[in-house]
């Protein structure tokens, strides 16, 4: 696919969450929020250690760090805590630990703060750190929001971060004044994640990676590039094309250099551009794996820094921290050994026991209807009708009929229970059977795949919609409905089987049912016109109510596209009563 | 779906039931918005708080019936709007108290102006408004009396409702309940309906077969004190560390053969302990229950017990899928066998777990599996998944939320699927604890999250950590959390889908047992051409070239995990039903785990990860009888996992080809599938000469 196609889609994907987002009326993702006072201020987290991870670490994955101005600190963060430790490396002092996850730590250009990502208020929030522990402020962010890579200003006036609401949101980039404040956006297209922020060292310039959507799977890169955005003119400018992805931008103090992480062969590497020339080199080859394929809540490289005198970055990778020169010169290793005692929630384990008592209690009963009069109930549970009194009473079989049983219905006179059969070899019928028990009565002359029946008021006929038998035994996979299923009704008197009379194709709507008073009119439900009514004819068409609703993780950057289950793209014809508006397919990502 | 009387509708969305009013207005109905019901056009009710599906009106519609689980709810909606209008009745009757007051006291204020300018004006007071003053008093006090007494009522009531309620709930006759926005809770009655309960009959000794037992016993070997194999090239096997016969070995003499050991070691209190594998030994079964595992010469195989020979033959525990999902089951009509779980049976998986089904379809399927109503492994899951929908308001509504899953899907555990923030996320690990739910989680290819949920001690993770490689840090983090991590690498995270490399490497389309399981369908659209949306795969690429693929540099942290006691379990995804399951054991090897680890986390580990480690994973005395006969050893090479001769679930014996049952009865499996027609018999069409 072609840079112009790829964007195409990304447009369309996106033309089509926005889409999503205003005929649901939906804010990106529905989330609780809580503002100052609610229940994320009373107790933040509230889980307390039981267990104990204690070990001294001198490997660590995926270790953000930074180096202080004056160049002799690294702070760095392992496990979601920071330590300290002198720029040589050696022992490392714990500066934050606790179940709070804090991670990806930036110097203020004045030294004396640290900025960091921390969950430690509920949500991800930016926060600052004074080194002397005198305070902590939140800066912004929690809530559902997530927050990575901070970054100040030269000036230390500003932290620049990325910020999106929730999963599957794309994260956007903003500058937020240390002092707290609302965000002031760095614009840029909203197709972008835009992650990674760096600024040129007289602040005029924001360099950040660019990211197509969220994350794809199976991805055909490029997927980041770099760009720079001026502060003074609002312009932004590609400042990469590469095939293996650009990210995780870093200017040196001189402002000559800029180093960035990219993908070559199947490895990552760091490149080196003169900013003065445009030519470039490679730095350090291979690193280790970038991020670009997933999330990267963390970036697509862990944070690292230039020396203060810009001759060397010093970098994590392959576990480790290393000072990288400039010159290109062999990296050479900043050992650190972290006496890690990271507090972990108690253990939830349970050894359960499996049933061996003679009977089994079917753990479902499906498709319960209460008889007229309240005084039965009639049900499906094993995949068989069953009985039972209210309120009290034995469940009993209703019939001893060997093939599955479903989607019972009274008829009116509260004498007759319809239901549909499947069986298999044979496939499935309209059936009813006395309500007090006896001899099933089939009712369809033909087999196919029956469900969801009505009677109608006056209790002469029997509604179902109805599909061939042969897709359901041949469903190889997905099943979610029969293709061209149709509305049939049959007389429910038998005793003879009758063919079924057809009374419109089902499309989209399903769940025939009667009001009690009006015989004439068969109502159902379709996700994308709502609850409708309709003649025996299928004409006469008439809306009664739309319903809108939306799910947590709504489809927008849906994470699994393999689970899926819970916002089905198709609707799903069968589920009971109007089951509301699947109607809004989530938009693909990238 | 339209109540009996056509004027309101029940609305079924996500977990929850709603009731809406309907308004006749031509051709534009009414809109309603579920997630602000205060903003709908018509009144719009919810009425569920723990949940509810299979919705239906009572049939004079005063009521709705629903159910979750085997219970039975019952929503008197009648009830509900007649209190409701007691309630406002009352209330109205304050107002119109406080009304009454006001205009007396104003009417009181009035007269007495009126007196005062008179008495002012030196006038004599009219007796009659002496008179209406006095009564207007004595009014206004009744009125006062009459509001405290209507408060004290009110307060009496309350206080005896909260007696009554804490009275019930000390005899155990309720349950206690999270506050939820609705005071009314819908009546609820369990449905017992009971089957019996399919269990074999009968003693049956598998004899002369290798015996991979999944247990440890001490080593005796003095020059050989590491506790597993120490190889870990997965082509080397650990020497058999009992010869046949080795009465040492016998399950009865293991206690006094490490109490030898103890003596031996410098370590007393850890004695050096090795995988027992039995050469030539005795697996005896009665009904559904593993009772002896030995040598032959220590197991007495009683009179009128089957013996199956399987000599030259290896025996494994039967393997467990904790991430298996049937990619789908048919929902609602249900056929009578299901092929995803034939197939998934005859590749030797005895046990699966669903940790996230989009319906509760699952559950049917499992009361007939323990019926014997369908053929299939055990089936366990996590029910639908607690998404970030739910809008956790506090601890004590994820408690609520979470009893869908204790109280009435009895799953045992459920899907923490990104529910939230971290806090939210520690709202319902907390409740699963006090519920006794083992929750999994799922991070969404957030690293981040995928650690915090370790770090709160989630028992279970689902698909591997993004971000490779991985280093002793995080596995010093996951040896304490004792979390399990599925990682699931057929459908990576952070690279190309392991499945790919499989289709471009595995003979699919001529597997024959596949074929004879997987519908020809189901076959081609995964494996004929691959690319986006190739058997419902997503992304852009569909094939890449070897070295892009990234689960080798995760199956490194899965070979780290296994060494240092930490905890992965096989998790197929269900990507191709069957052999995919072993696919996945194999890519999880590619990073250098040995053979016997691999099994650890395909059998035990796999078992204890879902809670049943005291039941399943090993084959040992008292567990339930749970055996996969290999024809190879997977001990000399793991891809001799899919080599399966018999599979035993429940103490039930399948041919390993056909799921044909061979004891304790001998039966064709009924499986009433139409094979695949061959095109080539068609009536037309060009053919060769």
């Amino acid at each position: 696919m072609s840079p112009r196609e790829r964007q195409a889609r990304i447009w369309r994907a996106a033309a089509l969450a926005t889409l999503v987002a205003s005929t649901t009326g939906a804010p990106a993702a529905a989330q609780v929020v809580f503002g100052p006072g609610g229940p994320g201020n009373r107790d933040p987290l509230p889980l307390r250690g039981a267990r104990k991870a204690a070990f001294t670490a001198t490997e660590g994955t995926w270790m953000s760090l930074d180096v202080s101005p004056d160049g002799t600190t690294i702070v760095f963060d392992l496990l979601g805590d920071l330590y300290t430790m002198p720029i040589e490396g050696g022992k490392a002092s714990p500066l934050l630990t606790g179940m709070a996850y804090e991670t990806q730590p930036r110097f203020s250009p004045d030294g004396e703060s640290v900025a960091f990502i921390s969950d430690r208020s509920g949500g991800d929030a930016l926060w600052t750190l004074r080194l002397d522990l005198t305070d902590t402020t939140r800066v912004a962010g929690g809530g559902s929001s997530l927050m990575l890579s901070p970054e100040w200003s030269p000036d230390g006036v500003f932290i620049a971060a990325s910020r999106s609401n929730g999963l599957g949101g794309v994260a956007q980039l903003s500058m937020y004044h240390a002092e707290r404040g609302s965000p002031l956006p760095l614009p840029g297209s909203p197709l972008l994640k835009r992650i990674g922020a760096a600024f040129s060292p007289d602040g005029r310039y924001v360099w950040y990676a660019g990211g197509f959507g969220d994350w794809t799977y199976n991805a055909v890169l490029p997927l980041y590039q770099l760009y720079r955005y001026d502060r003074e003119t609002g312009a932004t400018t590609t400042m990469t094309n590469r095939y293996g992805s650009a990210f995780r931008p870093a200017i040196s103090p001189d402002g000559r250099w800029l180093v960035y992480g990219t993908r070559y062969n199947a490895d990552t590497g760091l490149r080196k551009r003169d900013l003065e020339t445009g030519e470039e080199s490679w730095l350090a080859y291979p690193v280790q794996r970038d991020e670009q394929e997933s999330r990267a809540p963390l970036d697509v490289l862990p944070g690292y820094a230039f020396l203060p005198d810009g001759s060397a970055i010093v970098i994590s990778y392959g576990g480790r921290i290393w000072n990288v020169p400039m010159d290109g010169g062999e990296p050479a290793e900043i050992p650190f050994e972290a006496e890690v005692e990271l507090d972990v929630g108690p253990q939830v384990k349970f050894e359960y026991q499996i049933d061996t008592t003679a009977m089994v209690t079917a753990s479902q009963i499906r498709s319960p209807v209460v008889g007229p009069g309240g005084e039965q109930v009639v049900f499906t549970a094993f995949d068989r009708l069953w009985i039972r009194d209210l309120p009290d009473g034995e469940a009993r079989r209703l019939t001893e009929g060997d093939a599955g049983e479903f989607h019972p219905q009274w008829s009116p006179d509260g004498r007759w229970i319809a239901y549909t059969t499947w069986d298999d070899t044979d496939g499935g019928h309209i059936m009813k059977v006395p309500a007090a028990g006896g001899e099933p009565v089939r009712l369809s002359a033909t087999a196919a795949l029956y469900y969801n029946v009505a009677w109608s008021p006056d209790g002469g006929r029997i509604v179902a919609s109805r599909g061939a038998a042969r897709q359901l035994k041949e469903a190889a996979g997905a099943f979610f409905g029969p293709i061209g299923g149709e509305f049939v009704w049959v007389p429910a008197a038998g005793p003879e089987p009758a063919e079924a009379e057809v009374i419109s194709p089902t499309g989209l709507r399903d769940v025939p049912h009667f009001a009690a008073d009006d015989p004439d009119r068969i109502y159902a439900y379709s996700p994308v016109e709502g609850l409708v009514s309709f003649r025996w004819d299928g004409t006469d068409v008439k809306r009664h109510l739309i319903v809108r609703g939306r799910q947590g993780i709504a489809g927008i950057g849906d994470p699994h596209p393999n689970e899926w289950e819970f916002l089905p793209r198709r609707v799903f014809p069968w589920r009971q009563g109007p089951d509301t508006t699947y109607t809004d397919p989530p938009a693909e990502t990238g | 779906m339209l109540s009996p009387a056509g004027d309101r509708a029940f609305v079924q969305f996500g977990r929850d039931l709603f009731v809406a009013d309907l308004a006749e207005v031509g051709d534009t109905p009414p809109t309603i918005t579920l997630f602000r019901v205060d903003d709908a056009p018509v009144p719009v009710r919810k009425v569920t708080d723990v949940g509810g599906e299979f919705p239906s009106w009572a049939s004079d519609g005063g009521a709705l019936h629903w159910a979750l689980g085997n219970v039975l709810f019952t929503y008197d909606l009648d009830h509900v709007e007649a209190e409701e209008e007691e309630e406002e009745v009352t209330a109205r009757g304050r107002a119109l108290l406080r009304v009454r007051a006001a205009a007396i006291t104003d009417t009181l204020r009035d007269k007495r102006a009126e007196a005062d300018s008179l008495e002012r004006a030196d006038d004599e007071v009219p007796e009659e408004l002496e008179d209406e003053i006095t009564r207007l008093q004595a009014d206004s006090v009744q009125v006062v009396a009459d509001s405290l007494l209507a408060r004290a009522d009110s307060i009496r009531l309350a206080a005896e409702e909260v007696a009554a309620k804490s009275a019930a709930v000390r005899a155990g006759d309720e349950e206690v309940l999270a506050d939820t926005t609705e005071t009314y809770e819908a009546h609820e009655r369990r449905i017992e309906a009971k089957l019996p309960r399919d269990i074999p009959r009968g003693t049956v000794a598998l004899t002369g077969g290798r015996i991979i037992t999944m247990t440890e016993i001490a080593d005796e070997t003095p020059s050989d004190t590491t506790g597993a194999p120490a190889d870990t090239s997965g082509a080397d096997p650990p020497e058999p560390p009992e010869a046949a016969g080795d009465t040492a070995a016998a399950a009865g003499d293991t206690t006094a053969a490490a109490d030898d050991a103890d003596a031996a070691e410098e370590e007393p209190k850890e004695p050096a302990m090795k995988p027992r594998i039995i050469e030539g030994g005795v697996v005896l079964v009665t009904d559904n229950r593993i009772v002896a595992v030995g040598p032959a010469d220590s197991v007495e195989v009683p009179d009128g017990a089957t013996v199956i020979d399987v000599s030259g033959k290896t025996l494994v525990p039967g393997f467990v899928d904790t991430h298996y999902h049937a990619q789908w089951l048919v929902p609602e009509v249900h056929p009578e066998e299901v092929w995803q779980y034939l197939a998934t049976l005859s590749y030797g998986v005895t046990t699966t777990r669903d940790p996230q089904t989009a319906t509760t379809d699952i559950l049917s399927y499992t009361d007939r599996v323990r019926t014997g109503g369908m053929t299939g492994p055990r089936i366990y899951s996590t029910g639908p998944g607690v998404f970030a929908g739910e809008n956790l308001r506090d601890a004590d509504h994820a408690k609520t939320i979470l009893r869908r899953y204790a109280e009435y899907f009895d799953t045992k555990t459920l899907k923490m699927y990104m529910t939230g923030n971290r806090q939210q996320r520690q709202w319902i690990i907390q409740a699963a604890r006090d519920l006794e739910l083992m929750p999994t989680t799922e991070g969404g290819l957030d690293y981040k999250i995928d650690i915090t949920h370790a770090i709160d001690g989630y028992p279970g993770i689902e698909h591997n950590l993004p971000i490779a490689p991985i280093y002793s840090d995080v596995v010093e983090l996951f040896k304490t959390s004792q979390t399990t991590n599925s990682p699931t690498l057929l459908v990576s995270y952070g690279g190309p889908f392991g499945e790919n490399y499989f289709y471009t490497h595995e003979d699919v389309l001529g597997d024959e047992k596949l074929a004879t399981f997987v519908p020809k369908a189901n076959i081609d659209a995964r494996a004929r051409r691959r690319g986006p949306g190739a058997g419902g795969s997503p992304g852009e690429g569909g094939w890449f070239l070897e070295e892009e693929y990234v689960f080798p540099l995760q199956g490194e942290f899965v070979k780290k995990m296994l060494e240092e006691d930490a905890r992965m379990a096989v998790g197929s995804h269900g990507q191709i039903q069957g052999v995919g399951y072993h696919w996945e054991l194999w890519a999880m090897a590619a990073g250098g785990a040995s053979n016997f680890d691999m099994l650890r986390a395909a059998t035990i580990l796999g078992a204890e990860a879902i809670g049943f480690g005291e039941e399943l994973g090993s084959l040992e005395e008292g567990k339930f009888a749970d055996i996969v006969i290999l024809n190879s050893n997977p001990l000399d090479d793991l891809r001799n996992t899919v080599d399966i001769r018999y599979v035993m679930k429940d103490g039930r014996l399948y041919d390993g080809m056909t799921l044909d049952e061979i004891y304790p009865e001998a039966r064709t499996l009924e499986r009433q599938r139409p094979a695949e027609e061959n095109a080539a018999g068609a009536a037309a069409g060009i053919r060769g000469n």
